[in-house]
């Protein structure tokens, strides 16, 4: 719901609320004000034809066609000399109720105790009330409209900062390292919102060049003495060296060779992270698996894997090649790593997707669990455990969604594309190889 | 080969040093950009081994002073960013290779004979070893004037073997040479000596010797003087 409309709706039910209040209340004092206005005047009525009396004067005179009616009666004054009645009764001619308000005085003149009434047809409650609730509907369907009408030009002219505000945070990317610039606004809330993006834009950025920095500078402080290892465990290599001496130089190559693995996939995945590998060229993901699997032959035909592909072609992908390479590498050669011998692996490439289907020993932790850092299906094995992690890294910056699944006695890993990254050409074919 | 080492961490320089020893060249080591260019204006050298980070500036400056000078030196960088596009970069500056740290000795002694014989020995595409003869531009490889039915990659090991000629050479090396990054998560390098095994088959078949030693867990070597030790 946009913020006007709430305005507006909070602003009707307040409207709603308070009016049934307004009308009672006034409703209140018009109807005092209407009986005091007349007890006042029969009041003065009842006076006056109790002054004629005392002056002697014949009352008709002035009760004429007025409804006075006078009294002599015996006995005390009551204690109240003036009295108010109102009496409301049917009245046959108008067919309706109809409201009568009598006021009757006592006067004490020449040693005789008067009585004089008057009375008069006063407007009734419910006259007022219903007048009054035909002007309070037409005001509330007024105002109901005038917002309607107003509120979404207002709302467009106050909000306007705002929309400029989010369409700069939209625009905004890490990867540009330029600053964002808000325009001033009178209103306090939208200036205190800029000032803060304002403030979280900068640190990012700032925050963006440190890690990078960090990430290159681990890199060249992490290689230098992996090579200096690397280096001096070739040299010792080639000395005159007996075979148990050999034995621990091996061990220590290979974990070198692991240490120096981990390191370049740690830093990959920061880079992925920092999103690094921005490319807005398609290249041929079909090509790029065919490369791989024919790079991974000698693998494995060492196995004796059957592998089966049928892969479409002219699948055209904006990735960076870097990540396809690293993408179907991974994939395959995790396909082939965990396979049986004779085993075998089904690569399927389409526009929608790739599958990379292979048998193998069945998963000892729930699949999913596989695609985090250093999870492994075998903790003991050989592998550092980053291989999928990477996989999922690729996915996730591309926007392309992967899943591994185990069933019936297959590992399935697909990864499903990013529509809006693949661009087909028409004439796919099939090639089926052995 | 005279190379100058342009490297300013002193144990990597060290190790450097030793390979050329051990391989015959004369290595001169430059700790920073200025003692380079300070020598390479008194003399010349058939390669340039450069770190691109150095203490006192960028060593791609160097890269683009020797290509302005026309000089006739070979560049291979070595550098601990292994990024593509630094890659593409120092390629496409002049630089004739790209090695990232960590590397190993084999690795980086190919890779500068390779620039060698492209810079200085022109034509001279075939490398030789007694009844062996290795052709970089056919990619032929010939036993006593027999041609090997060899592939690809069992090419580029005998010819790895044969550059790294007494060296032993890790199997990771051997891998990661034929193979870079592609090798990465595989769990042992059996394949490497399938290669080994079937490159050996193939040479004595041809009448060959064998040179290609064993050498305990570490790997293997290319034994240049088993023979004439023996005979």
């Amino acid at each position: 719901m946009k913020l006007a409309s709430k305005f507006t709706l909070w602003f009707l039910g307040i409207l709603i609320l308070i009016t049934p209040i307004t009308i009672t209340i006034g409703y209140y004092y018009i109807h005092q004000k209407i009986d005091q206005a007349e007890t006042e005047r029969l009041q003065t009525i009842n006076d006056l034809v109790a002054s004629q009396v005392k002056n002697g004067f014949k009352p008709a005179a002035y009760t004429l066609g007025r409804p006075v009616n006078i009294r002599r009666f015996k006995g005390p004054l009551p204690a109240a000399l003036k009295q108010t009645e109102r009496s409301s009764f049917f009245n046959k001619d108008l067919n309706r109720q109809d409201c009568r308000l009598t006021v009757t005085s006592y006067y004490h003149i020449n040693s005789q105790n008067y009585q004089i009434s008057s009375y008069d047809y006063i407007v009734k409650a419910d006259e007022i009330l219903s007048g009054m609730m035909r002007g309070v509907i037409w005001k509330i369907i007024l105002i109901t409209l005038a917002m309607a009408i107003t509120a979404g030009i207002v709302s467009k002219y106050v909000m306007a900062p705002f929309y400029q505000t989010l369409k700069s945070i939209q625009s905004f990317s890490l990867k540009r390292q330029e600053k964002i610039y808000f325009p001033r606004t009178s209103t306090r809330e939208f200036r205190k919102l800029n000032e803060f993006v304002q403030l979280m834009t900068d640190k990012l950025s700032e925050d963006y060049r440190s890690l990078k920095e960090f990430s290159e500078n681990a890199s060249h402080e992490l290689q230098t003495p992996l090579a200096v290892i690397r280096s001096k465990l070739d040299l010792l290599a080639n000395t005159p060296i007996q075979e148990d001496q050999a034995g621990l130089v091996a061990d220590m190559q290979d974990a070198v060779e692991k240490l120096s693995r981990i390191n370049r996939y740690l830093l990959l995945l920061t880079k992925l992270e920092n999103h690094e590998f921005e490319h807005k060229d398609q290249i041929r993901f079909c090509t790029v698996t065919n490369h791989t699997l024919s790079i991974y032959q000698e693998l494995i035909k060492l196995k004796s894997i059957q592998v089966s592909k049928k892969v479409d072609k002219h699948i055209l992908i904006k990735l960076h090649p870097v990540l396809a390479e690293m993408l179907v590498g991974n994939l395959i050669s995790n396909a082939i790593r965990h396979n049986l011998q004779n085993g075998h692996i089904q690569v399927e490439l389409n526009a929608k997707k790739l599958i990379v289907r292979n048998t193998g020993i069945p998963p000892k932790i729930p699949t999913d669990e596989l695609f985090q850092r250093f999870k492994k299906g075998n903790q003991s094995s050989e592998g550092i455990g980053l291989g999928l992690a990477i996989v999922k890294q690729i996915c996730t910056i591309s926007g392309f969604s992967v899943q591994y699944t185990y069933k019936d006695d297959w590992h399935i890993v697909c990864v499903v594309f990013n529509d809006r990254r693949v661009l087909t050409e028409p004439a796919a074919e099939l090639s089926v190889l052995q | 080969m005279k190379i100058l080492l342009v490297e300013d961490n002193r144990e990597l320089a060290d190790s450097i040093y030793s390979l050329s020893a051990q391989e015959g060249y004369i290595c001169e080591v430059a700790d920073s950009l200025s003692d380079a260019c300070q020598k390479l204006l008194l003399f010349s050298y058939d390669c340039i081994l450069l770190d691109i980070m150095l203490p006192d500036g960028n060593g791609m400056e160097l890269l683009t002073q020797v290509k302005l000078q026309h000089m006739n030196c070979g560049i291979l960088i070595i550098s601990a960013k292994n990024a593509l596009d630094d890659k593409i970069k120092a390629l496409d500056d002049g630089a004739d290779d790209y090695l990232t740290k960590p590397f190993h000795l084999s690795e980086l002694n190919a890779r500068l004979r390779a620039i060698y014989r492209r810079k200085q020995l022109g034509g001279n595409t075939l490398i030789i070893h007694q009844e062996i003869s290795i052709n970089t531009v056919s990619f032929e490889a010939k036993v006593h004037s027999t041609l090997l039915d060899i592939t690809r990659k069992e090419f580029e090991l005998l010819l790895y073997l044969v550059v790294n000629k007494n060296r032993v050479i890790s199997r990771q090396a051997i891998a990661i040479h034929l193979w870079g990054d592609y090798i990465d998560n595989q769990p042992n390098f059996d394949f490497v000596y399938q290669h080994i095994k079937n490159l050996r088959k193939k040479i004595s078949a041809a009448g060959g010797k064998d040179y290609i030693d064993t050498v305990y867990g570490l790997g293997y070597k290319f034994n240049g003087d088993k023979y004439e030790i023996s005979q």
